[in-house]
C-alpha cells in the first residue's frame, strides 16, 4: 500500500464515498470521470443519417419526408458498405461534430439553401470517406444491421 | 484478490470502502465488494465502481480486481473507473480480470490495454466485428466455430 497518513486515507475514503453517492468530491480532484478514447462518440454508424442540418426546427410532414428521402438517396450512392471499425467510427463522429461546431456560424451566413447544400455536401463526402475506410469483405447485411444496435449495457 | 460482486455470487468475506485500507495492508487476501442493489440502467452502479476503482488505484498494490459484466460499468462507451485502472494502475501491480457477454460498444481501452483475452464462442456478426481490432480474421473464424465451453486464448 502506498504510504499515507491516516488522515489522508480518511479524506480519500470520504472522496470515494462522495463519488459513490453521486456528489462532488470534497477535495479539488475529479478522479475517474474521463470519457477517454471514445470521447464525443455517438452510437450512430456512418451509414446512418448525419445530424440533420435543421435540427431543433419544426419540419412539416412533407419536409420530414423530403429530408428522409434525400438522406436515403445519399446513403444509397455514397454510404459505406458495412459498419466501420469502432475506433474509426468514433474518430469520424468526433470529426463531424468538431467541423459542425467550428463552421456552423460561417455556414449559416450562406442562407437556408446554402446551409442545406453545405451540410448535405459534407454529409456525402463523409459517407464516401467512411466507405473508403470500411472493409468491403465484411459487407454482410447482418453485420451492418447488427452494428446499428444502440450501445446499452446488457 | 478483490471481486466486484454485483450479483452476489462469489464466496468470501464482503468488504466496504472503509475496509479497503486495512485489507490492502494484508499480505494476501480474497474478498468481494458487493455494490448496493439498484434498478438497471441508472448511473449508481457506475458511480459505485468508480469509487471502488478510485480507492484501489490510490491505495492498492499488487492485487487482482475481478469485474464481471463489465459492460454495466462502461455505459455509453465511457471508460470510467475500469478504464482508469487499465491505463494507469499497472505500475502498481494492479491487474483487472474483466468479462462480458457482449463485446460491442466497449470503449477501446478495454481491448487495447488488455494483455490476454479468453474468447468463448461468439457467432453474432456484431460481436465478431467488435473484436476485429484484437483478433485476426483466422482467429475470428475459430471463435465462431468454437464448441460450448471451449475458448480461444489471445495474447498480445
Amino acid at each position: 500500500m502506498l504510504a499515507r497518513t491516516p488522515e489522508e486515507i480518511n479524506d480519500l475514503i470520504a472522496e470515494a464515498e462522495a463519488i459513490r453517492d453521486g456528489q462532488d468530491p470534497p477535495g479539488d480532484s475529479t478522479p475517474l470521470h474521463t470519457p477517454g478514447g471514445d470521447e464525443g462518440a455517438d452510437p450512430k454508424t456512418p451509414g446512418e443519417s448525419a445530424p440533420s442540418p435543421s435540427a431543433g426546427q419544426d419540419f412539416s410532414e412533407l419536409g420530414t419526408l423530403l429530408v428522409c428521402l434525400t438522406d436515403g438517396v445519399l446513403c444509397h450512392f455514397f454510404g459505406p458498405q458495412a459498419a466501420m471499425r469502432g475506433e474509426l467510427r468514433a474518430q469520424t463522429v468526433t470529426a463531424w461534430a468538431r467541423v459542425l461546431e467550428k463552421y456552423a456560424p460561417v455556414v449559416q451566413q450562406a442562407g437556408p439553401l446554402g446551409t442545406l447544400a453545405v451540410c448535405y455536401g459534407t454529409h456525402a463526402v463523409l459517407m464516401l470517406a467512411a466507405g473508403q475506410w470500411t472493409d468491403p469483405l465484411s459487407a454482410r447485411s447482418g453485420e451492418a444491421e447488427a452494428a446499428k444496435q444502440p450501445c446499452s449495457a446488457s | 484478490m478483490l471481486v466486484w460482486d454485483w450479483r452476489g455470487e462469489y464466496p468470501g468475506p464482503v468488504v466496504g470502502l472503509r475496509d479497503l485500507p486495512a485489507l490492502f495492508s494484508r499480505r494476501s487476501f480474497r474478498a468481494r465488494y458487493c455494490p448496493v442493489k439498484r434498478p438497471p440502467g441508472g448511473p449508481g452502479l457506475i458511480q459505485e465502481f468508480n469509487a471502488l476503482a478510485y480507492v484501489v488505484a490510490e491505495l492498492g498494490r499488487d492485487l487482482l480486481l475481478v469485474a464481471d459484466e463489465v459492460k454495466l460499468l462502461v455505459e455509453n462507451g465511457e471508460e470510467n473507473g475500469v478504464g482508469w485502472l487499465l491505463r494507469y494502475a499497472r505500475p502498481q501491480g494492479i491487474g483487472i480480470a474483466w468479462a462480458t457477454q457482449t463485446p460491442t460498444c466497449l470503449p477501446s481501452v478495454l481491448l487495447g490495454e488488455t494483455r490476454t483475452l479468453y474468447v468463448f464462442h461468439l457467432d453474432h456478426p456484431a460481436h465478431l466485428s467488435a473484436l476485429r481490432t484484437a483478433l485476426t480474421p483466422e482467429e475470428l473464424r475459430r471463435v465462431a466455430a468454437l464448441p460450448p465451453h471451449h475458448y480461444l486464448t489471445v495474447r498480445k
